[in-house]
């Protein structure tokens, strides 16, 4: 059997998270790279590998999965495409060397997996998934198979996002479309796969939980229903959600649920799915900021 | 070489191939110009690079324009993945209508839709819509999304980027959807189109790229003495994988097995290799290790060697402690000194020649190989292609960001 050993988390809005995560992780982050989105993954991954007990470095058999964030792709547009920075219409060498953060996750979309496996002592496989709006999913569930085929004895998994600070976050957080994968992935999310029971390690039952007031935790599922299934019924997920969650299981029936906050209303229902014996597939959002972890053990 | 292993039904097998890259828009086309020795590098024409430290390389060929959003732009990354994605179905004998039918996972490695200045700047000018459009297009995710819209079929469509890793952890990723039932077929590699001027300075700050500029040709070094960075190439490769039972059971011709697969992310420098090698040889390792080998059967490694200053030595010092005294009769090239560095396609394209090797009895040779590094020290396949048997073979892919990966790849009986 596959179980939660540790849950590490952060959401306390863009602002007041950045500094909890800077402050948790000693600011012994990369300053060339490091972006709001990496100290939140940072954080949640320490704590959820602090929970399990497991403090040993390098952890070789540990590996990491991470849905990837969206603002990769939003501080080059910070950089570039908005115009906060004069490279388009000046000379892109010289600003460069002064953007190296940008232009070092230009070449490097793979720094969050980096930075996080380098403070938090992770020398197993990892990877980074970035077919938002489930990537968050496709990490926990090569971390619970992972586990499972005995490739690796732990497996932290999850995702991080931050709202980058300019236009670009507004583009992502207030228009979502059916064709930029939205609501999840903008709004930030993170997916718990649940591998419990007996003999159970697929999903099933998955469930939508959202977090936030009540008020944006309605408007969210609704907009998020609607833009993705064309109806407010929640029931349905996107093509590719549910089609990744109906494999194998019984009907892949969905519940949606809303956590008012974050943390332990979030382990307290997950635990309770362990404890009944079911599994399925939580989605957390916590609105402005965020970030997660899990780690299985066999 | 150890005999060609009879593969059991739950194995991992290979049965298409699609491939391009600046050498040609065909698997046959590059494998040839591989083989013989032609380099796909040129000078860059399409901008002005006279500002850059590196003015060369790879373009990918002229395919047809697959994804065109709604202001009629087309992204040269994912012409080259459905190019290749089509390539490697009609290879592996799958019609249309047949891979409808499955239930077919695709896994896509990238960096993502990385657009050019004078890319963004257009967008830019069409106001708010052109803003969000820029912002869809721009958002990593949008390769895998348009991939999967394209060939989806309900199964697992999934989007990853471990850099310069990334086509060789889509193989892993797709052995992982094969073995726990998640889908029958998968269709997995990598795809990047990334030469313009942001990626050149992106590179290019991290120190990565050649400066050998006057002969384009030879400006991919790997293992030379005089050797000075990478170059960027573009393209796709794509193959079609299957468990063995269901390609035995289609009665198609099965190019090998990815029959073992090591992945370790190091975190000693964010460019640099640990200067031992030990994490590589460890990614070695645990590969042979899960394909029930160990190094004594291996014929053939295609290096990850980049032509980095670096990166060469601490590969080189990873093969020599894996195979010990055998580092001096197993033959060992990087095809990248040809090819250019593919970037997210790379991992995939080196297992591709590893399979086209075992298939032709032939190992690729590393060009630009005149005068080798005495702290790279391996039994070089130099400039010219070498007739060998080819039962076992690894191939390397040593990322940017400390994403090592280790793949195995092995003939199998008829």
């Amino acid at each position: 059997m596959t179980v939660i050993a540790g849950l590490g988390d952060f959401g306390f809005g863009r602002e007041e998270g950045a500094f909890q995560a800077k402050r948790y992780v000693g600011h012994r982050h990369d300053r060339k790279a490091a972006t709001p989105t990496d100290y939140f993954l940072i954080a949640a991954v320490q704590e959820a590998l602090g929970e399990t007990g497991n403090t040993d470095k390098p952890r070789e058999d540990v590996a990491l999965f991470v849905g990837a964030s969206t603002e990769l792709a939003g501080g080059l547009l910070q950089a570039l495409a908005l115009e906060e920075v004069p490279a388009l219409n000046a000379d892109l060498v010289a600003e460069a060397r002064k953007l190296n953060p940008f232009f070092a996750l230009a070449a490097l979309p793979n720094i969050g997996i980096y930075l996080a496996s380098k403070y938090c002592g992770i020398a197993g496989p990892a990877d980074q998934f970035t077919c938002a709006p489930w990537a968050d999913v496709v990490a926990l569930q090569a971390a619970v198979d992972m586990v499972e085929m005995g490739t690796v004895l732990y497996a932290v998994a999850g995702a991080a996002y931050a709202r980058p600070e300019t236009d670009s976050g507004a583009i992502f957080a207030d228009e979502p479309t059916k064709d930029f994968a939205a609501p999840l992935d903008d709004e930030g999310a993170v997916a718990f796969l649940l591998a419990a029971g007996d003999g159970l390690p697929r999903l099933r039952r998955p469930i939508l939980a959202v977090g936030g007031s009540r008020e944006r935790r309605e408007r969210r599922v609704d907009d998020w229903l609607r833009v993705n299934t064309g109806s407010t019924d929640r029931v349905l997920l996107t093509k590719d959600m549910v089609s990744f969650a109906d494999r194998g299981s019984d009907g892949g029936d969905w519940s949606v649920f809303s956590l008012p906050n974050h943390g332990v209303p979030l382990a307290a229902t997950l635990a309770r799915r362990l404890a009944s014996g079911e599994g399925g597939v939580v989605v957390v959002d916590y609105g402005d900021a965020l970030a997660a972890g899990a780690v299985w053990a066999s | 070489m150890r005999a060609a292993r009879v593969p059991a039904a739950d194995d991992v097998v290979v049965t298409g191939i699609g491939l391009v890259s600046p050498l040609g828009a065909s698997r046959e086309e590059t494998w040839s110009a591989v083989v013989e020795g032609r380099s796909g590098i040129s000078r860059i024409t399409q901008f002005d690079v006279s500002a850059f430290g590196c003015q060369v390389g790879g373009r990918g060929p002229s395919v047809p324009a697959r994804v065109v959003d709604d202001s009629g732009a087309h992204f040269r990354a994912t012409d080259y993945a459905a190019a290749a994605i089509e390539a490697a179905l009609a290879d592996a004998g799958i019609a249309s209508a047949d891979w409808e039918r499955a239930v077919g996972g695709v896994v896509v490695g990238t960096h993502g839709i990385c657009l050019s200045p004078a890319e963004m700047r257009a967008y830019i000018g069409q106001g708010q819509q052109g803003r969000d459009r820029l912002c869809r297009v721009q958002a990593i995710g949008f390769v895998a999304r348009t991939i999967g819209e394209l060939f989806g079929t309900g199964g697992p469509v999934i989007g990853l980027t471990t850099a310069c890793s990334s086509g060789a952890m889509a193989l892993v990723e797709a052995s992982r959807l094969l073995q726990v039932g998640d889908a029958s077929v998968v269709v997995a590699g990598g795809t990047d189109a990334v030469l313009n001027e942001v990626q050149l300075v992106a590179f290019g700050a991290l120190g990565a790229l050649t400066t050998h500029n006057s002969d384009p040709p030879t400006a991919s070094r790997p293992f030379d003495r005089t050797r000075a960075g990478f170059v960027i190439s573009e393209g796709a490769c794509f193959l079609t994988l299957e468990r063995y039972a269901d390609a035995s059971a289609r009665g198609v011709r099965v190019y090998g097995a990815v029959a073992g697969w090591g992945a370790r992310i190091a975190t000693h420098h964010v460019t640099s290799s640990w200067p031992d090698g030990a994490i590589q040889t460890q990614c070695m390792q645990d590969a042979l290790a899960r394909a029930s080998l160990c190094p004594a059967d291996v014929d053939y490694v295609n290096a990850h060697g980049t032509g980095t200053r670096d990166n060469d030595v601490a590969e080189s010092r990873a093969i020599n402690t894996l195979l010990g005294d055998r580092a001096s009769e197993v033959p060992v090239s990087s095809t990248k000194g040809a090819t250019g560095h593919l970037i997210a396609a790379a991992g995939t394209a080196e297992a591709a020649f590893c399979l086209l090797a075992m298939r032709d009895h032939i190992v690729p040779p590393t060009i630009n190989l005149h005068s080798p590094d005495p702290e790279c020290q391996l039994r070089h396949v130099a400039n010219t292609a070498q007739k060998a048997e080819v039962g076992v073979a690894i191939s390397n892919s040593f990322g940017l960001g400390g994403s090592n990966v280790s793949l195995v790849l092995t003939r199998v009986e008829p």
